[in-house]
């Protein structure tokens, strides 16, 4: 039987949601889809924009596997836009003249931002905030200009300003009520919300009514209101609020709500029975909705019923939000009026601000602010589903001061708005052999939307872990109960120097090679001496152990460090000399340096001996520490370069060398755009830019590469290092054993914005603390070779045979390319 | 593995004095006590043969170390190493680690908790004095040493 024709009009996120449940329930086994949308490229998520500002690419962004979908048999035209709809006819006409029939048709053409109409508002420096294409220009406008003012100061206008502050602009918001996010905060919780964004730097102007943009062809200098006053800048983004694109359907004589919207009923249905329309374009119950949640709710139903579940409906969504911008946690979520009971918590201290709005006793709907504990639970109580204890005026208060850890939320409240999973399903997955957060994402879709639920969902995990028995312990290993985190803060408290005073005070046993070289590291990224002195030397693994890396036949490696890559003549020929004096086996390394293999334990002091006269010294090829700070070779030689990446590199490399931390650091120093460093695969990157330095942070090469994400634009010299002595000590304080920079970044509530938080703004106090440890890295520095050169006790660990002094183990070589190699 | 045996440190004399029967127990001493530190392998040749000595830290402060003593080939591969591996215990068990691919075994009995079918040959150690002594088995051809 032929299929009928279903056309899509766009292809946002709650049109690409339509598509492809409508594609997983089989609805194309009966209908030929079309999908026809506006922007060049495939859905992606909105919701996520601003992260492009922290690094993220399209591909990160994107949501819809076109090539999957099309071999489904769904066809897809991007960049094309449907200018009118023949109902008549059937039929929908695109701007390339084309004529695509339909027998049904969805209309999922979205918003579009609202500007002011005051004059001014289309002056070069003028933009909305609503498509990659308007990121780009935005990203590009704003280099080297100073001051940005954000119209609105709704939830989109403090995205908006976020991303400004993290271009590098003075930024700026200016609203005409007489407070931010008017819409879900009453006045004490925007009051609340309003002082962490004054730490952050963003200057808020309330009751601020712009009557024109001033400027010229060059670009804008500034808003003046309708009292005259002018606030001066060179960049506007207009966030004031989106509208229904209703007008295809206006145009084609569909029903129209007064305020915007195409009316739609509970089946989705528009005035015309073959046409639905879903999304933030829909009018449903008077309300339109602007998050992304309803309008998958809205998507869901409309398959159903088109996939022949007639009773399929929707019939309104919540309006509950939580979020965390700049850093701050916020909620709102039910409803409430003048009548209504108020119990409230507000701290201006620590920022928090909690309001739960009841009637008759029960929960009807509240905000939070700055802490958003208990937020599952007070949604639940505001849509009924979850009865109000007696005690509810207890739960207001912030966590660890009496609000319970974990309240007994009921299945059906949901956990993630963004993709309809409730807490039911959440333990049913674990009940099902969900362990971490990585396979509940794959088995329930919870948190894979805005990522917002996450904190609550690995609450919930654990939880549902402990009524299952299974034993959620974090501890290092059998002799410490204890994580990596926790350990280091004992051993930094108590101020302890040695294995015997660690394990006497908080471990069992004999320890093991988890925790010994986890101590061994801790120790030594608090400046311990040489590690091989006391009983440290009895903590080191493997390549520690010897100051050299054990290969496969147990003999050894000798990587001195070159700095930035960069080596004289002299330097290479002693190398070479020493690789022939000793027969050792020689290559270049990824770090851009030198690698010498096959020497005998009793042969590294002689072999560093030679190495140390060449005027070179300890890489540190064997610790978990800094490894190599790559370069390219920058304006100083190269036509394209803009700063001397290889000075910047020898910099760091000498200023972190040696540093320990709980897995091996690498880095990289571009000189410009073009990045031949490869810094942006690296723990810390830095590429170079006409004024100053852009920094990278959280990426690797291994087994799971990831590349780092953008942390701040245009640094000085000197901002660059105070950034990365922070960076680098909070990521030793603070990540578990073996733990990546990325990983560790991704683990942290709020991510590299939580990062820049802590490192740019000092959120957490500590700042002074991780430069002064640095500090002390950098004072007690000291060669590890030379120094045991130096000290007949520590050469005494490179005998091999201790009764034989003159005897050694031979080991077999055979000869590969000329050079020796293990046989 | 081939070496040659030069003049080894240690009172040697005593035990070539006592003339001593090809394939019985002898106790050879191979270095001082204090030469070894707590916890951290050392590694001697007891008659060409590779043996791995440790003293592993009393739990009582100033209390008596506890010696062991295993072979020094790692099992899996050959290579001389085992001396290198960090110490540790695993419940009740004294362990060693092979530093190459972290087989735990046992210092007492020389099994491997990770895999029953590796095993570390043990030897006897025994302290005389200052010195750190460890039982062998006379080699049939004795070369010898004064």
């Amino acid at each position: 039987m032929a299929r009928r024709p279903l056309v899509v009009i766009g292809n946002g996120m709650v049109g690409q949601r339509f598509v492809e449940e409508f594609v997983r329930l089989g609805g194309c086994d009966a209908w030929d889809v079309t999908v026809i949308g506006e922007e060049p490229v495939a859905a992606y998520d909105r919701v996520a924009l601003s992260s492009v500002f922290d690094g993220a690419s399209l591909d990160d962004l994107n949501l819809c596997d076109a090539v999957g979908l099309e071999s489904a048999g769904v066809e897809f035209r991007f960049g094309r836009r449907v200018v009118s709809i023949d109902r008549v006819a059937k039929a929908v006409t695109v701007d390339d003249g084309d004529l695509v029939p339909y027998e049904h048709l969805v209309v999922a053409t979205g918003s579009y931002p609202f500007v002011p109409p005051v004059e001014g508002s289309t002056l070069p420096g003028c933009f909305v905030y609503r498509t990659l294409d308007d990121l780009d220009r935005i990203r590009a406008w704003a280099q080297g200009r100073k001051r940005g003012v954000v119209v609105g100061g709704g939830l989109l206008g403090l995205e908006a300003a976020n991303a400004l502050e993290n271009l590098g602009l003075e930024t700026h918001v200016v609203e005409m009520a007489d407070r931010l996010m008017p819409q879900q905060l009453d006045r004490p919780s925007s009051s609340m919300l309003g002082r962490w964004i004054d730490e952050l730097g963003v200057t808020c102007h309330f009751e601020f009514a712009t009557q024109e943009i001033e400027g010229s062809d060059d670009g804008v200098t500034g808003l003046r209101q309708t009292s005259g006053e002018v606030l001066g800048c060179d960049m506007v983004v207009f966030s004031a609020g989106i509208r229904p694109r209703h007008q295809l359907a206006e145009s084609a004589g569909l029903e129209i709500a007064p305020r915007g919207g195409i009316v739609v009923d509970d089946s989705l249905a528009t005035s015309d029975p073959a046409i639905s329309a879903i999304g933030e374009v829909a009018c449903h119950r008077g309300m339109v909705y602007g998050l992304v949640g309803p309008g998958y709710r809205m998507a869901d139903a409309l398959v159903g019923r088109l996939t022949g579940d007639a009773l399929s409906e929707f019939t309104g969504a919540s309006l509950s939000t939580k979020l965390k911008l700049f850093g701050v946690e916020m909620a709102s979520f039910g409803t409430g009026s003048e009548e209504d009971d108020l119990v409230v918590y507000s701290d201006p201290l620590s920022k928090v601000h909690r309001r739960l709005t009841l009637r008759d006793g029960a929960v009807v709907g509240g905000v939070l602010v700055g802490d958003v504990s208990g937020y599952a639970a007070f949604d639940a109580m505001a849509d009924g589903s979850m009865k109000t204890p007696s005690n509810i005026a207890q739960l207001v208060l912030p966590e660890g001061l009496g609000a319970p850890d974990e309240l007994e939320i009921p299945d059906s409240a949901l956990i993630c708005s963004c993709n309809n999973v409730s807490h039911g399903d959440v333990r049913t997955a674990v009940a099902a052999g969900c362990r971490e957060i990585p396979s509940l994402k794959k088995d329930t879709a919870v948190g894979t939307g805005c990522g917002g639920c996450l904190p609550s969902v690995t609450k919930l995990l654990n939880a549902s872990l402990e009524t299952l028995g299974v034993e959620v312990d974090r501890s290092l290993c059998e002799h410490f109960g204890y994580t990596r985190q926790e350990l280091f803060g004992l051993i930094h408290v108590h101020g302890y120097t040695t294995w015997a005073e660690v394990l006497g005070a908080h471990g069992s046993g004999r320890g093991c090679e988890i925790c010994r070289p986890t101590v061994a590291s801790i120790l030594a990224s608090m400046s311990n001496g040489h590690v091989l002195d006391g009983d440290q030397g009895s903590l080191q693994d493997t390549n520690d152990h010897s100051l050299a890396n054990m290969q496969s036949n147990g003999t050894y490696s000798v990587v001195p460090r070159v700095p930035g890559g960069e080596i004289t003549p002299d330097q290479l020929i002693a190398m070479g000399e020493i690789a022939q004096d000793f027969d050792l086996y020689t290559k270049i390394t990824g770090g851009q340096r030198i690698d010498l293999l096959g020497a005998q334990l009793h042969e590294l002091p002689l072999i560093w001996e030679r190495v140390i006269a060449a005027g070179l010294e300890s890489g540190h090829a064997y610790g978990k520490a800094l490894r190599t700070v790559k370069s390219c070779v920058g304006s100083t030689w190269c036509r394209y370069g803009v700063q001397d990446s290889v000075e910047m590199a020898i910099r760091l490399e000498l200023r972190y060398r040696g540093l320990r931390s709980p897995h091996k650091l690498k880095s990289g120093v571009s000189g410009c755009a073009r990045e031949c460093a490869e810094a942006r695969s690296k723990d810390f990157g830095v590429i170079a830019t006409d004024s100053g330095w852009n920094l990278y942070l959280g990426g690797n090469g291994g087994r799971e590469p990831r590349h780092a994400e953008l942390f701040a634009t245009d640094l000085s010299d000197d901002e660059l290092i105070v950034y990365l002595d922070r960076y680098l000590m909070f990521y030793i304080r603070t990540a578990d054993r073996l733990e990546r920079t990325s990983t560790w970044i991704e683990g942290l509530d709020g991510g590299i914005g939580y990062l820049r938080a802590v490192i740019i703004h000092d959120s957490l106090g500590i700042c002074d603390e991780l430069e002064a440890d640095l500090a002390r890295h950098v004072e007690t520095y000291e060669c590890e070779w030379t120094a045991t050169l130096n000290a007949p006790e520590r050469l005494e660990h490179f005998v091999e045979f201790v009764n034989a002094p003159d005897v050694n183990s031979t080991p077999v070589w055979i000869r590969e390319r000329g050079q020796n190699v293990p046989a | 593995m081939s070496s040659t045996l030069s003049e080894a440190t240690g009172p040697q004399e005593s035990a070539a004095r006592s003339l001593p029967r090809p394939g019985g127990k002898r106790w050879l001493p191979v270095c001082r006590a204090d030469r070894v530190r707590s916890d951290r392998g050392v590694a001697l040749l007891v008659h060409d043969h590779p043996v791995a000595l440790f003293g592993l830290q009393s739990s009582v402060a100033g209390g008596e170390k506890q010696w062991f003593a295993v072979d020094h080939l790692d099992p899996v591969s050959g290579a001389p190493v085992i001396a290198r591996g960090l110490v540790g215990s695993c419940g009740d068990v004294s362990t060693v680690s092979s530093p190459l691919h972290k087989q735990k075994y046992c210092l007492r009995t020389g099994s491997c908790i990770d895999s029953p079918d590796l095993k570390l040959r043990t030897h006897p150690v025994r302290i005389v004095g200052d010195w750190v002594e460890i039982q062998h088995v006379q080699p049939l051809e004795t070369r010898s040493t004064h």
